[in-house]
């Protein structure tokens, strides 16, 4: 083992972090906000809206139901084949907010029906409408309920990033490709790119304990 | 744009086979790493002896805190410059293997420490050794708790042997790959190759949903 020449790559490697760092925060943040949405929608309970509900139900099966490396395939080979032109990032961005989304959108959706619906009887007793009782009373308690398996996912949406250099995107694991290349150490260069997985995923993983005793000693209270 | 749907039907031979070589890994790294997992959660849940557990420590958050591919490429690409080189598919099983063992130590964790602490004290007033106890009375009852945990597990794996695909393991992702550059019927050739994961991790959840309400709902009492 030498570590030597990694001193010489710093700059590389930073770089390449904060592509992921940049990936991995818009797939969570866009994810998020499309899963919040869907989550809402799909548990509506509206006639008019069942039409939507049945597309956003197909959405989130399909696209939980197949590996990421196909959904990234499909877009990346598909569309250019449909006569949609778009670069790399769009493409790595597009896919992943989709696929993100559909994750969160079943963590929304299934912690908004774990509210039970003694709330929202409550709620309409006292003359509340649908949108007051959704983000007043039944998303606070659902987020706080759901946090914990949000942060989990989040940290696999991370370390899903990685696959993005398999369609050519420059991030971590990209780059180490390269650095390999050139420096014919293969062994060391990946162990300094998990090592950066690992910095930004182990806190992380660490805050989920922490998440959910506050959640349970919020529940008793 | 016109679409072909006879392509991926034509070629339905190598799909097929590709998705075996995908059931074939699936199945000896779920075997494995159950196995394995399991092991872990022991020594996980007891704390001793005092250095096997710093070691299985290590190894589980590094496991469960790096991307799959990166173990991958390590193990593939990096472990050689020691002398020590693996096949693309042995490579790819050991890491698949000992990625979801750690998965799998945290849901069987998990599920031992769910089971309160009267059952312990109950084996031991029926004057069961603390081995016999945990394999006969806790165990049962942990693999009970994590039923639905483990099933997701296996899922998330099956689709953890796409990424095998990049050091050309010819499972389903690949031969579709492969089909892909040679025809460029890619909208036809992922549709259906998505389709094709998609039944089969909807098989998977339905069996287990119906084993799950057959041999364990009934006997969760509330406690």
């Amino acid at each position: 083992m030498d570590f030597s020449w990694v001193p010489a790559y710093t700059g590389l490697f930073l770089k390449a972090f904060g592509m992921t760092l940049r990936l991995g925060a818009i797939a969570v943040f866009f994810g998020t906000v499309l899963g919040l949405v869907v989550g809402i929608l799909s548990t509506t309970k509206n006639r008019i809206l069942k039409p939507i509900r049945v597309i956003l139900k197909v959405y989130v099966e399909l696209l939980r139901g197949c590996p990421l490396l196909i959904q990234l395939f499909m877009v990346y080979f598909g569309f250019p084949y449909m006569g949609i032109n778009i670069d790399i990032s769009l493409t790595t961005f597009l896919v992943f907010t989709l696929y993100s989304g559909a994750y969160i959108a079943e963590i929304v959706r299934s912690g908004i029906e774990s509210i039970s619906v003694g709330q929202w009887e409550a709620g309409y007793s006292l003359d509340l409408n649908y949108m007051q009782i959704m983000f007043r009373i039944i998303l606070p308690q659902t987020i706080k309920l759901a946090l914990s398996s949000l942060v989990g996912f989040y940290i696999g949406m991370i370390k899903d990033t990685s696959l993005a250099s398999i369609i050519g995107y420059s991030e971590l694991v990209r780059n180490g490709q390269s650095i390999m290349n050139q420096t014919g150490r293969p062994f060391e260069t990946y162990i300094m790119v998990g090592v950066c997985y690992f910095i930004i995923c182990y806190p992380l993983s660490k805050l989920v304990p922490v998440i959910e005793r506050k959640a349970a000693r919020y529940d008793r209270a | 744009m016109f679409l072909d749907w006879r392509y991926p039907i034509d070629h339905i031979g190598e799909l097929l086979s590709g998705a075996l070589l995908t059931a074939q890994i699936s199945l000896i790294c779920f075997l494995t790493s159950l196995f394995l997992g399991t092991l872990c959660s022991i020594v996980r849940y007891s704390k001793k002896p005092k250095v096997l557990y710093i070691l299985v420590s290590i190894f589980v958050e590094i496991m469960r805190n790096t991307p799959l591919l990166v173990q991958l490429f390590f193990v593939f690409f990096g472990v050689p410059q020691l002398g020590i080189s693996f096949s693309p598919w042995a490579a790819g099983v050991l890491v698949l293997t000992l990625n979801s063992a750690a998965y799998y130590s945290e849901i069987m964790r998990g599920g031992i420490q769910s089971i309160p602490k009267g059952q312990w004290e109950a084996a031991d007033s029926l004057c069961l050794s603390k081995t016999n106890a945990f394999i006969r009375v806790i165990f049962p009852q942990a693999v009970r708790d994590a039923f639905p945990s483990i099933a997701n597990q296996l899922v998330l794996l099956i689709f953890g042997t796409s990424v095998l695909s990049i050091l050309d393991v010819r499972e389903l992702t690949q031969t579709a790959s492969i089909l892909n550059s040679q025809s460029f019927r890619s909208m036809e050739i992922f549709t259906f190759v998505m389709l094709f994961y998609y039944a089969v991790t909807a098989l998977i959840l339905l069996l287990t949903r119906l084993v799950y309400k057959k041999w364990f709902a009934s006997k969760i009492e509330r406690r």
